[in-house]
């Protein structure tokens, strides 16, 4: 009898739920079942429900997809040194099981002859029309893209906005408005504070200081409002400092040039600040930096000013900005006995461009003693590992440049540069 | 109340929503965190441990899997992949699966909730969100303007 009771109400559960939807009062289960789906299907069963739409969209669902932020599939590489149109990518997969790479090239529909990537953060990248396309700054088109979800959003151009002038600049008398200058526009996403990201923009302010000294005004694009606002007024700066190929950490954007002072902006406060730097030898005019990086929120440094270059220190920023210190010291004179490749033998021993490599990118593990630069030889590309000082090959990297130029004497590498290198984060953020 | 065998393995008795009784090894219903915490609580001196929430029917195939992954600690992987890729075919539809992985969830067994998590993601992969909606009984709540809105974003995706 109680057997018989029990089974029938066992069959009404069983009806009950085959008339209700999967998980109807789950949000959690079902979004254990959506986290195994593939992008492409995630992306298409944002249609199924509004409920579906909603989860699948969700900052939490974002991060539950790809936890660690930090944790780079890959990097992108310019497939030509030089800047022409259409623009293309190598990649590098880190991955053990290799990634494929998200794209070769990146088309959009206002940009079909091509468009560059600028910087990469945190899984989204900030790109601009291709240089080569004939077009001046003043029109190019800027955008936000993801690779992972490929999709994109046109920013809307800086210099369509106002300014007013301020501060220790003056404006200059009408019609003698000096055509804007665009110093450089840096992405700020960190998807640990906030779902959505910031543009900073340094252009030429409407007007000169007062002694003459040529004035930058910043401009912030926040993606939660989709429009630009003025940032503080007008301010002088001393040529020579530079606001290219920024570098975000910590929720800060950080510049560095060859020479004159190297500045960071905390974008949050909107403070701009000097950065203090190591000191460039007397003998060296100019700072001889070889990478400019971050990886879990340190941010890293390397100048090779002496032969050997194999022997070189990674510096990291302390955390109150005081200053630069060692991490970690680095010597690769086993690597280059290993690879003979990267060694230009013919060269004088005192030359500093005997041991060909660049630095692709200094990766900070959870482990500390993880922690690993990624080194770009003649022919391969080899993880490193800080502490233990051993090494490995991670994959045979081989571009048509490259064998071009190895049978060159001087220089027998396509030089990989620290800011034309992109990280693929893969990420589940919105645009 | 708790029973020994002759191997010395200690016995507990699982109650199901509907009163069904199951006696099993205490190491193999301890795959359930759930269970696992009960047990350590001093729950399951008395009598049997109810659980409130799994049907018989359910339970018994809980049990089932509990039983091959405790046992099986050693064994093959691979036959053991095979075991699980059987067993939840036996569960045959989204129903059945969807009450195992409300059962894995409340007895917090993560093995148990990641196959079957993953055997369901499995059967929509590559499905045209029509074809999800009538396999799990979803209604489309959007107007035909918000759906084109979502699909225009999204655009790759559907092609």
């Amino acid at each position: 009898m109680q057997y018989s009771i029990a089974r029938k109400s066992s069959q009404l559960m069983l009806l009950k739920q085959l008339t209700e939807a999967i998980f109807d009062n789950n949000d959690d289960l079902l979004i254990e079942v959506l986290a195994r789906l593939p992008v492409k299907s995630l992306l298409q069963f944002k249609t199924v429900s509004k409920r579906w739409l909603h989860l699948i969209s969700s900052p939490e669902f974002c991060r539950r997809l790809y936890p660690d932020h930090h944790s780079a599939s890959g990097i992108l590489v310019p497939e030509k040194s030089s800047l022409s149109s259409p623009y293309r990518y190598d990649f590098i997969s880190l991955n053990p099981k290799p990634t494929p790479a998200p794209f070769k090239a990146l088309r959009l529909p206002d940009d079909p002859s091509g468009i560059t990537i600028l910087q990469s953060c945190n899984g989204l990248l900030l790109c601009c029309t291709s240089i080569s396309t004939g077009t001046i700054p003043e029109v190019y088109n800027y955008y936000v893209y993801n690779p992972t979800t490929k999709q994109s959003v046109t920013i809307p151009h800086p210099f369509r906005t106002t300014t007013k002038t301020s501060g220790p600049c003056h404006g200059l008398m009408e019609g003698t408005r000096r055509p804007r200058h665009l110093y450089g526009l840096s992405l700020a996403f960190d998807p640990e504070k906030s779902p959505y990201y910031k543009i900073v923009c340094i252009r030429s302010a409407d007007s000169v200081s007062d002694i003459g000294v040529s004035c930058l005004q910043i401009e912030i694009y926040s993606s939660q409002t989709r429009s630009w606002k003025q940032s503080g007024g007008p301010f002088p700066v001393n040529s020579g400092a530079l606001f290219q190929h920024g570098v975000f950490c910590n929720g800060a954007i950080h510049w560095i040039g060859s020479w004159g002072s190297c500045f960071y902006f905390k974008v949050e406060e909107e403070q701009l600040q000097e950065m203090p730097m190591p000191q460039v030898p007397e003998d060296r005019e100019e700072r001889r930096c070889v990478y400019f990086g971050e990886s879990r929120g340190h941010l890293h440094l390397v100048e090779i000013y002496k032969s050997p270059s194999t022997h070189f220190d990674v510096y990291e920023m302390k955390k109150d900005y005081s200053g630069w210190f060692v991490k970690y010291k680095v010597d690769l004179d086993a690597v280059a006995t290993a690879f003979p490749t990267m060694v230009r033998s013919h060269s004088h021993p005192a030359d500093l461009n005997r041991y060909v490599f660049d630095i692709v990118s200094v990766e900070r593990e959870a482990k500390d003693d993880e922690s690993r630069v990624l080194l770009h030889i003649p022919g391969a590309i080899l993880s490193y590992n800080l502490k233990e000082k051993s090494f490995k090959k991670i994959s045979d990297f081989v571009s048509v440049a490259i064998e071009v130029k190895s049978f060159i004497v001087e220089g027998s590498i396509r030089s990989l540069k620290w800011w034309g290198l992109y990280k693929f984060v893969e990420s589940f953020y919105a645009v | 109340m708790s029973i020994t065998t002759e191997n010395n393995e200690k016995m507990i008795t699982l109650m199901s929503s509907d009163g069904e009784e199951f006696v099993v090894e205490e190491a193999v219903a301890a795959q359930s965190q759930t269970i696992k915490h009960l047990i350590e609580d001093g729950c399951s001196t008395e009598g049997s441990i109810p659980l409130p929430n799994v049907t018989g029917r359910v339970l018994s195939e809980v049990i089932q899997y509990c039983k091959k992954h405790s046992s099986s600690d050693d064994k093959e992987e691979k036959e053991l992949e095979a075991w699980d890729a059987e067993f939840v075919k036996a569960a045959d539809d989204h129903v059945a699966l969807t009450d195992l992985m409300m059962a894995a969830n409340f007895l917090d067994i993560k093995g148990l909730l990641d196959l079957v998590a993953q055997t369901l993601a499995n059967m929509i992969t590559g499905k045209s969100p029509e074809e999800v909606r009538r396999m799990w009984n979803i209604k489309n709540d959007f107007t035909p303007e918000e759906a084109e809105k979502v699909r225009k974003e999204n655009q790759w995706a559907f092609e």
